[in-house]
């Protein structure tokens, strides 16, 4: 791997380090707290609905819905010279919360709309499983 | 608290590009030294000193660093604001409020960056789960933004070109742009996406650099005798509490809510606008400012720009020293200093006439929104 990647993911906070070791797992999840219901990311301890410290992890459906989404054709960080181009989107997840995945079906040759609904799942990349939002019926 | 209005009384900016070895400390004295000779105005009448927080490094107490370079012995207020590019204004707005109180009479307000020569580690460290999937930079979250915008009123990236070629006819026109290069419309689509949707004409420079204004009432600057005091109409703040990876409305930002204060606060319309300086650290980011201050309808940026005309001489001239894209990518205090240019009539791109400029100023990736509004009779 990497040494600027392994860099950073020797940083991750203790709760991104979960949904970390989930999506190792194949399983791309969000925080659920217990008193209001309200769904978040990114991972926080306490709820910033109704501010109370009590919820659990939820796995995602993996149904949502496209953003918006870039190409970089240009390494933005050392830790992904060796990746480029590749594509990220933003999507909203049918359970509310937003967040960052790649987008391989871009560099494969697709090109979706804005708007789009796509199915986020895992995949592999420079050795370790990431998320990532695929066009639904690609 | 009187409603007195306040004014810029004096402007400082240092020269752009690369101040190889300079501190962000020593380049914020410059550009308040220049300030002060500007306005006419001693130092020992300062009583606050508000600076923009350095983004390149980041450093404890600087405010009171600042006061302490400066000289300015037992400030009433000095302190630093940390809201990116709309720290600018917005710290404009608090000194406003803070003279209007009585609690002060004369502000230095500045800010200096110098990521050019020195370290750039705020931008680059990339960190979080986010990053680990590859999301890593300032630009992507623009173009992030871009895309969308450009998808939900039907546009091409093509159609950001009016605001990079603008910013760049200005920019060569100026001596003291770091960018003087004109870019037509041929060479704009023809450079490669850098972070598609964005192309390198459509993102800010580098630089070092530093910049400061002097404010005070209008009734001080007269009884000082200040040369040539910019009054200031009205000030407008508002943000997003949310990181552009989570945010579900990408298209709707604080620049509305932001502008309507300010233009209400002012008593103007945007038709009575002459001039604007609109924060550009990415082409797109004036279109959508124009937009959301009801220049225009939403989708309409681009099409304004063609129509009404957004260059020296048009219905609108906007970054008339070359703003972020061409004069320096400083954070936002170019902007203020420009529209004191054009209303001392002292630009070099100068609008005949101008008597009333809106400035734009915003922070992070489309999440801190500062607007002041400048006019004279």
């Amino acid at each position: 791997m990497n040494p600027a990647l392994t860099e950073i993911i020797d940083g991750l906070e203790p709760l991104e380090r979960v949904r970390w070791d989930a999506l190792a797992e194949g399983s791309v999840q969000f925080q659920r707290g217990k008193a209001c219901a309200n769904a978040w990311l990114p991972a926080r301890e306490d709820c910033p609905a109704c501010l109370a410290s009590e919820w659990e992890w939820e796995k995602a459906s993996g149904k949502a819905t496209l953003n918006s989404w870039v190409v970089y054709n240009r390494a933005f960080s050392a830790a992904f010279k060796d990746q480029v181009p590749y594509a990220i989107a933003l999507v909203q997840l049918e359970e509310g919360p937003s967040m960052i995945t790649r987008m391989q079906a871009v560099v494969e040759g697709a090109t979706p709309a804005c708007g789009d609904p796509v199915v986020v799942s895992t995949v592999e990349v420079d050795g370790m499983r990431i998320a990532d939002a695929r066009p639904v019926g690609d | 608290m009187t409603d007195q209005q306040c004014c810029i009384a004096g402007v400082g900016i240092t020269a752009s590009g690369s101040h190889e070895g300079r501190s962000t400390v020593s380049l914020n004295v410059e550009a308040c030294r220049q300030a002060l000779a500007d306005a006419g105005v001693e130092k020992d009448l300062v009583d606050a000193v508000y600076v923009k927080f350095p983004t390149s490094r980041l450093e404890m107490m600087y405010g009171v660093s600042m006061a302490e370079a400066l000289g300015v012995d037992g400030p009433t207020i000095a302190g630093s604001w940390d809201q990116g590019g709309a720290s600018n204004v917005s710290m404009i707005d608090q000194a406003s409020q803070a003279i209007r109180s009585g609690e002060i009479e004369v502000a230095l307000v500045c800010g200096a960056d110098n990521p050019r020569t020195g370290t750039r580690q705020a931008y680059e460290k990339a960190g979080g789960i986010d990053a680990v999937h590859g999301w890593a930079g300032v630009a992507p979250g623009y173009a992030m933004i871009a895309r969308r915008y450009l998808h939900d009123y039907g546009l091409s990236a093509d159609d950001l070109a009016p605001f990079a070629v603008a910013a760049r006819k200005h920019g060569a026109a100026n001596p003291a742009a770091q960018l003087r290069k004109p870019l037509t419309e041929e060479a704009y689509r023809e450079e490669d996406f850098i972070v598609e949707p964005l192309r390198r004409s459509d993102i800010c420079l580098v630089s070092d650099g530093g910049a400061a204004v002097v404010v005070m009432s209008t009734a001080r600057a007269a009884e000082l005798s200040v040369g040539n005091p910019v009054p200031i109409l009205g000030i407008g703040v508002a943000q997003e509490a949310r990181d552009v990876a989570r945010r579900t409305n990408l298209t709707k930002t604080a620049a509305g809510r932001s502008g309507a204060q300010a233009f209400a606060a002012a008593g103007v319309t945007p038709e009575q606008i002459d001039v604007a300086q609109l924060y550009d650290c990415f082409s797109v980011v004036p279109s959508m400012t124009l937009e959301q201050y009801g220049f225009c309808g939403e989708g309409q940026g681009p099409a304004f720009a063609r129509s009404e005309g957004i260059e020296q001489g048009g219905r609108l001239p906007i970054n008339t020293s070359g703003g972020l894209l061409s004069e320096t990518g400083m954070p936002g205090m170019q902007m203020v200093i420009e529209g004191v240019r054009q209303l001392r009539g002292e630009s070099t791109s100068q609008q005949p006439g101008a008597s009333t400029c809106v400035v734009s100023n915003q922070g992070g990736i489309m999440t801190t929104h500062a607007t002041m509004i400048l006019g004279v009779r």
